[in-house]
């Protein structure tokens, strides 16, 4: 009987200390949702980006070592 | 065991009750702290106050005497302006209503050139619509006096083209140069950059083009990553001697340099069929071409497969080598037309966007309201004239490079044509600034810039053999329009 009063009392002041020492949860302030403001210099934004987009996907520099590397093997 | 337990539950107490007690003395202590804080803050900022009311009464009636001055100014200018255009009207004798709207939307600086013209030539300008009237108006005394000295129909087509264009033509020597400079100009109306779109594809068309370039993409980059894991481990054999290693290696080598190359290809290809800004005929010239290069290497990708010996090996290698020499650059210019089609689409809209421009300034002006941006907007119908010009000179180098055969020259007239992309590019980046100075300008005089996208402009037709206009677009040149009717069509909802 008194070990099960005493596991109770324990347990409640594990959790009144724990409760103690909790910081309250500090909630966010809500941000404001951004405004899709569209503006005439948007549209030449867009494709100014577009056309470094392509230039970059279209890049061909990577198979720039290829003549070296095929070069060595015709020579093996 | 009793004891223990009543120990360990007394401790528990103790030490919830301090942490009660400190949760609670932060808590408590907070509030004071903040208190105090806030007293602080208060007072130093009824501190502050007293001075800037100290300070605000000493500069406040010199700021509203500015200010006062500043909008007597204004007031006057304004005055000034509505006086010369009134005396403008009175001059032309104009009754008009839709005249009087014209010359109503003229800003100060146009209206003093304008006011210089002899009367018949001012009225050859009042019957151009109001934004033509506008932009025209802004060329020096001498250009305008010129343009005006022509017929109707001339200061009309004349009307229709950008400003720097305008201001290319009005400098010409004389007046039989300009009529022949504009015998070669085409007007066309258009409402958006998608009317000028060299084809039309479907939805589902360019879908699946997008897809191909993802998967192309996908392909390219794993084959580039084995291609280069296969050099490593090939170096690695050749430096340790082990001669069958070595061959294995420079197979997969081979095989993935060939992988490389189609994934390449067919990136590229999957470009060409969802972009609308390259004709069809050449379109499909383009995609036959990488077609013709996909099928020779994947040729020489199956020689590599079935190589065995250290000679085989050693051919297909060479057969590869001597391809990629030769497609190399002819790749190259590939890319690079792709690039050139997305600048062309950048240009279409700059060069619509400038003509609704005027038209939205022409509105702002007849509502009174003055922004001095005619510079800007002058400074961005240059930057995108420019941005045109090297555009065009870099597809010359490309159409050359596409039918040239010696490789050196192939490399070097992709190079050019690069480098002309390149600086076209920087056009449009500062044509794009500017853009927003006129919408940050325009801002600050109380009003944003109202684009109509449904407002038909007229621009300037390009002379490319691929140019396959849609047929709703009419040429200036056979339309009967009255100036009055064009006008309503392009009201500002």
């Amino acid at each position: 009987m008194f070990k099960k009063i005493s596991i109770i009392i324990t347990g409640m002041l594990v959790l009144f200390v724990l409760l103690g020492c909790a910081k309250p949860v500090e909630t966010p302030p809500e941000q404001p949702a951004p405004a899709a403001a569209e503006s005439p210099a948007d549209g030449i934004g867009t494709g100014i980006s577009d056309i470094s987009s392509a230039d970059e996907e279209l890049d061909t520099s990577e198979l720039d070592d290829l003549d070296a590397t095929l070069g060595d093997i015709e020579n093996i | 065991m009793r004891k223990i337990a009543s120990l360990i539950v007394l401790f528990l107490f103790l030490i919830s009750i301090v942490s009660v007690a400190i949760a609670v003395t932060e808590r408590t202590a907070d509030p004071a702290a903040a208190q105090n804080a806030v007293g602080v803050k208060e007072k130093a900022r009824g501190e502050i106050k007293e001075k800037e009311k100290a300070k605000t009464l000493e500069v406040k009636p010199e700021i509203k005497e500015r200010n006062v001055i500043s909008v007597q100014q204004r007031e006057e200018a304004r005055a000034r302006l509505d006086e010369k255009r009134k005396l403008l009207i009175n001059r032309l004798e104009e009754k008009d209503p839709e005249k009087v709207k014209r010359i109503e939307a003229l800003n100060r600086v146009s209206v003093e050139k304008v006011a210089g013209l002899d009367t018949q030539k001012i009225k050859k300008l009042t019957e151009l619509k109001q934004d033509q009237f506008r932009r025209i108006a802004n060329l020096d005394e001498a250009k305008l006096e010129k343009i005006s000295s022509m017929d109707q129909e001339k200061i009309t087509k004349i009307a229709a083209l950008s400003r720097a264009r305008q201001k290319e033509l009005a400098g010409l020597d004389n007046k039989a140069e300009i009529e022949k400079a504009l015998a070669k100009i085409k007007i066309i109306k258009v409402n958006k950059a998608e009317d000028l779109k060299l084809r039309v594809l479907a939805k589902d068309k360019i879908a699946l083009a997008k897809n191909k370039f993802i998967a192309a993409k996908e392909k390219s980059e794993n084959a580039q990553e084995k291609y280069l894991d296969a050099k490593q481990k090939y170096l690695a054999a050749k430096e340790s001697g082990d001669e069958e290693a070595t061959l294995e290696q420079a197979k997969e080598v081979l095989l993935k340099s060939a992988e490389s190359i189609i994934g390449h290809l067919e990136k590229i290809k999957s470009k060409i069929q969802e972009n609308e800004n390259i004709g069809e005929e050449k379109a499909a010239d383009l995609v036959a071409r990488i077609d013709n290069q996909i099928s020779e290497i994947e040729a020489i990708k199956e020689k590599i497969e079935a190589a065995q010996t250290k000679e085989e090996i050693r051919a297909a290698a060479k057969e590869l080598n001597s391809k990629w020499r030769e497609y190399k650059h002819k790749i190259r210019a590939f890319a690079e037309r792709v690039v050139t089609a997305r600048v062309q689409g950048v240009i279409n809209r700059a060069e619509i966007l400038e003509k609704k421009l005027d038209i939205a300034l022409a509105k702002l002006e007849e509502k009174g309201i003055e922004a001095d941006v005619d510079a800007e907007v002058e400074a961005f119908s240059a930057l995108i004239s420019d941005a045109k010009e090297t555009f065009q000179k870099a597809q010359e180098k490309l159409e050359q490079a596409r039918t040239e055969e010696d490789k050196d020259s192939v490399k070097s007239l992709v190079d050019e044509a690069k480098s002309l992309i390149k600086d076209s590019r920087e056009s449009l980046k500062e044509a794009h600034g500017k853009l927003k100075e006129i919408i940050a300008k325009v801002r600050e005089a109380g009003q944003e810039l109202e684009i109509d996208e449904t407002a038909e402009v007229e621009i300037e037709e390009e002379e490319d053999e691929e140019s396959e206009i849609g047929e709703e677009t009419e040429e200036v040149e056979e339309d009967t329009e009255t100036p009055e009717t064009e006008e309503t069509e392009q009201e500002v909802d």
